[in-house]
């Protein structure tokens, strides 16, 4: 053999009768392929089999851990689903926290659709709904504990949520003709009248309705966060904003309303609204 | 070698690349069962890539059946280290040859052993084997030379 450059540098070691590619060569092809998959459908198989085993013992394991453990790691979202279940009206809202407000008179409340006079509405809308759909999901997953808002600044004459706890005088009861101070409908005074001063604060008692209608200035209107059953009244700082949107503050938080299209009022939790422990709201009158 | 045929399929081109393989195999292990077998192990792994091989499968299963055939004998040499033979009978200078060959190639860093490979086994060109270990021609070039040194100092000029 030499060792030069040539093509032919192994000739000599060809076999000088090589076999002709025949049928028998291409079926053990075929077997050899065969076996191959069949060994890899194999290790497919035992792949899939420890998955489903790991998968199952993990379910195992998370259906039987102790009760306490799991109260344990479910306490922040137990502890707030708990919270808004107890909350008599509007309870699925979240308090809004670190809004900022570039306007002097400040609207809290969550008036998502009452038009661009409310920079923090939609934001605050966004959250309750979001809140809500946490509250839905039962809490199952562990949220983290909720941030300590700021101390109300000192001498807080107006009520507010800024700081992302409830600032501000505490409210009472409305001027209304109903019990509690609730608007009957049949009130010419503001606020249950008409002739409320916008981005003045009213004190208000809110009905627990479930139906989520109230009078206000007059007019009815609908929550946009009706309460899901009947509750004990609320008393409310109850506003009427510059834009024609309506909202209330209080320390159980802040709602929006819209004004009433004269559609009938939403059932609440199967029961009829009209089975409320204050009756239904009548039309105002005038 | 011609130019890859895109739609060639494996069964058209199984008996060009049996030939391929087999004769690789042979040149190296002198056995015609053996060099079968590797042909056929060849040609079931092409079988099993061909959607990424198919575009110049030769080079490929040039390659694969080299290196199948240095495997066995590697193992062969293992099984004669663990279970050590005298021969019955002479020595035939072929095979003889090509011991020498195959251990001078396990010596060779693996791109210069491939470049051998497909220049003196599958008989491609050196653009060709630039083509397909994806380098340039100087550098199939040096491989080469530097391979053929090797080749030579190991097998001596004969």
């Amino acid at each position: 053999m030499t060792l030069s450059s040539s093509p032919e540098l192994f000739d000599d070691l060809d076999d000088p009768s090589p076999p002709v590619p025949a049928v028998v060569h291409r079926v053990e092809v075929v077997r050899r392929l065969r076996r191959f998959r069949r060994r890899r459908h194999a290790v497919i198989g035992c792949v899939a089999a420890t998955l489903a085993v790991v998968g199952s013992t993990v379910a195992v394991i998370g259906a039987t851990t102790p009760a306490p453990v799991r109260a344990a790691l479910d306490t922040s979202a137990s502890a707030r689903h708990n919270q808004s279940s107890t909350r008599p009206h509007n309870q699925a809202f979240t308090r809004p926290t670190n809004t900022t407000n570039t306007t002097n008179t400040p609207s809290p409340y969550g008036t998502s659709s009452h038009g661009s006079s409310a920079p923090q509405a939609s934001s605050l809308q966004q959250a309750t709904s979001g809140s809500r759909a946490a509250s839905a999901s039962s809490g199952a997953s562990a949220l983290p504990p909720a941030p300590v808002p700021p101390p109300c600044p000192a001498h807080s004459t107006r009520p507010s949520w800024q700081t992302g706890r409830y600032c501000g005088p505490a409210p009472h009861a409305g001027n209304g003709l109903g019990p509690n101070g609730e608007c009957s409908g049949f009130e010419t005074a503001p606020p249950c009248g008409p002739g409320v001063v916008v981005g003045r604060y009213y004190t208000y008692t809110l009905p627990g309705r479930c139906d989520g209608r109230i009078v206000f200035d007059g007019r009815l209107w609908d929550s946009e966060l009706p309460p899901p059953t009947n509750g004990p009244d609320q008393y409310v700082w109850m506003r009427l904003d510059a834009s024609g949107g309506l909202g209330f503050i209080s320390p159980e938080g802040a709602v929006g309303f819209t004004p009433d299209t004269g559609q009938p009022p939403p059932s609440c939790g199967g029961t009829s609204d009209a089975s409320g422990s204050s009756g239904s709201v009548p039309a105002p009158t005038g | 070698m011609g130019q890859p045929v895109e739609t060639e399929s494996f069964d058209d081109a199984f008996d060009r690349l049996f030939r391929i393989a087999y004769r690789a195999a042979y040149r190296l292990l002198g056995s015609r069962e053996d060099a079968e077998d590797v042909a056929i192990d060849a040609l079931t792994r092409a079988a099993l890539h061909w959607r990424t091989v198919h575009a110049e499968p030769a080079p490929w299963v040039t390659t694969v059946s080299a290196h199948l055939a240095i495997d066995i004998w590697r193992r062969r040499k293992r099984a004669q280290t663990l279970e050590p033979t005298t021969p019955s009978g002479p020595i035939d200078p072929l095979d003889s040859r090509r011991l020498d060959l195959v251990q001078a190639l396990q010596r060779l860093p693996r791109r210069q052993r491939d470049t051998i490979v497909l220049r003196y086994f599958a008989d491609l060109s050196e653009s060709q084997t630039a083509r397909t270990l994806g380098v340039s021609n100087g550098s199939v070039k040096q491989h080469t030379s530097r391979a053929m040194v090797s080749l030579k100092r190991d097998l001596g000029e004969r």
